[in-house]
């Protein structure tokens, strides 16, 4: 078994162990490239027929590519799609300057997703997130529960040995389940590379520059790359020394901060 | 006793003579080191923003705020980090000799050669948050000087926290004091020379030379404090002054450069 099989092998243990878990599953489905490979995953595991249904958050300020790709995936690999939207935030025209970007996340993702995931009686959900991606997410676990305000406690979580995962909640809590935790970005373009997974062309350099890590249009910065396959992706992350986020005009950890240093007066 | 840290930099954002020494007594490590070290006043250059992400990395780069330029924590609407910064840190040259926590010239605060993030990401106001951060720094650095570094730097922001919404309330602040006081003391006798800096001071709103920050923050408080010009410097067995905080760096790359 090789490096790839083997990251493919733990992360459909993991799905078919929450899908036998939890049968009020969803897929939470940004349509990114990590999110798309759990997708893949996810279709692997059971026989090309994804048996809970994914779950797209609209924020209605995604790349028009995104809504593009959902509509033509959805369709052709047979997909239940839950569009989520926060209607009463739209409505009142939150957008990411109005007030703080935050505001706009908190708003457009986490309560579109609350009222998503209540609307649709979703007690678990899966998500496409590593452990390399991001510093807070290093300290996440692969069952990882939140209670009812969405909130995550890390220094009270379940320890993880030896694969043996905690899957009981309270009953106002959720519980997210990431099956490619373990995963590094090399890894997914690998992977993707080795099973030609249909990839949103936003990743693919155009006149210099390509989008690294995908969401909102107002919040996303292209890096400058030349990598306009697959291939040339693989080998510029050989030897790249960002971040894969850096093209992130304000990810929420950022957002965070300036909300306590405003608190301090520093801003 | 033989050292294996030669060097221990306890950077104390905020700490003002005007607490420590009508105080002493209640602060028995800043006493101890008073009394076996030097003690002095830095007063910060007229031209030079007091304020500490500028100090900080003047601090430990060499280079004055009129040079390097960096005086806020987010600028353009961008938090800044240590690559927005157009300086080389006394880590950058000597890179293996070097372990340092929580330097305060970025939020999150720069650590090097060690990894430590703290409640509130350094920007907290929260006392339960800011009193968690006192003890686990003061564990991290405890940590770090068992494994030998040759040069540590540890420092704390939590009294400039406090003293910007609190000034005034003698009681309240001095037992801000106390605490660092008593975590300082569990590990500064673990190197052979030692400093004890603050970036500035403090005073009342309106009482420094030049005003820092809002009278209100976003969040409706009001801000009771504001930087002094004035900074603290203890040294305890080391051979050059430090009468700036430039000076600091000149004194690391002395040592170990």
């Amino acid at each position: 078994m090789d490096h790839l099989d083997s990251l493919e092998s733990k992360s459909i243990y993991i799905i078919r162990e929450a899908y036998k878990q939890f049968h009020n599953i969803g897929l939470l489905w940004s349509i990114g490239k990590d999110s798309t490979t759990l997708l893949w995953l996810c279709r692997k595991a059971f026989y090309g027929k994804i048996p809970f249904p994914a779950v797209h958050i609209d924020t209605t300020y995604k790349f028009k590519e995104i809504y593009e790709y959902r509509e033509k995936y959805a369709k052709e690999w047979g997909l239940d799609l839950i569009v989520g939207k926060n209607e009463a935030a739209v409505a009142g025209g939150m957008g990411p300057d109005k007030g703080t970007k935050l505001t706009c996340c908190t708003e457009l993702k986490t309560n579109a997703l609350k009222m998503t995931l209540k609307e649709h009686g979703l007690g678990a959900v899966l998500l496409g997130i590593r452990r390399d991606e991001h510093g807070i997410r290093a300290k996440e676990r692969v069952f990882s529960p939140r209670n009812k305000d969405f909130k995550w406690d890390y220094k009270d979580q379940p320890a993880e040995l030896w694969d043996k995962y905690k899957t009981e909640v309270g009953s106002e809590d959720h519980i997210r389940v990431h099956p490619i935790l373990h995963w590094t970005e090399r890894d997914i373009w690998d992977y993707i590379k080795r099973e030609n997974i249909p990839i949103i062309d936003l990743y693919f350099a155009k006149d210099g520059k390509r989008y690294r890590s995908i969401g909102c249009h107002p919040c996303c910065n292209p890096i400058e790359s030349n990598a306009s396959t697959v291939d040339e992706i693989v080998e510029e992350l050989r030897t790249t020394n960002t971040s894969e986020r850096s093209g992130r005009a304000q990810d929420k950890e950022s957002a965070y901060i300036m909300q306590k240093l405003r608190a301090l007066g520093y801003m | 006793m033989i050292f294996v840290t030669k060097l221990l930099v306890i950077g104390v954002d905020g700490a003002t003579w005007k607490v420590i020494k009508p105080n002493l007594d209640s602060l028995p490590v800043f006493k101890k080191l008073c009394g076996e070290g030097k003690s002095g006043t830095i007063v910060l250059p007229e031209g030079e923003a007091v304020i500490s992400p500028a100090i900080w990395t003047t601090m430990f780069s060499g280079v004055p705020g009129s040079k390097h330029g960096h005086e806020k924590y987010v600028k353009d609407g961008k938090l800044q980090s240590r690559d927005d910064i157009p300086v080389e840190f006394c880590w950058d040259k000597i890179p293996d000799k070097i372990v340092a926590l929580q330097v305060p010239f970025v939020i999150p605060p720069f650590n090097w050669n060690c990894d430590y993030m703290p409640p509130g990401f350094g920007a907290s106001k929260d006392e339960a948050e800011l009193r968690q951060d006192v003890e686990g720094i003061t564990a991290k650095a405890k940590e770090i000087l068992a494994s030998s570094p040759e040069c540590a730097i540890v420092c704390y922001n939590h009294l400039d926290r406090v003293q910007h919404f609190h000034w005034g309330e003698d009681e309240y602040v001095l037992e801000w004091y106390k605490l660092v006081d008593s975590a300082i003391g569990e590990f500064v006798d673990k190197a052979e020379k030692v400093i004890v800096i603050s970036d500035h001071g403090f005073c009342g709103v309106g009482e420094a030379r030049d005003k820092t920050l809002p009278d209100v923050a976003a969040d409706g408080q009001r801000l009771k404090g504001d930087h002094h010009e004035e900074a603290i410097i203890i040294t305890k067995g080391l051979d050059c002054e430090i009468k700036q905080p430039g000076d600091v760096y000149r004194a690391i790359m002395e040592m170990f450069g």
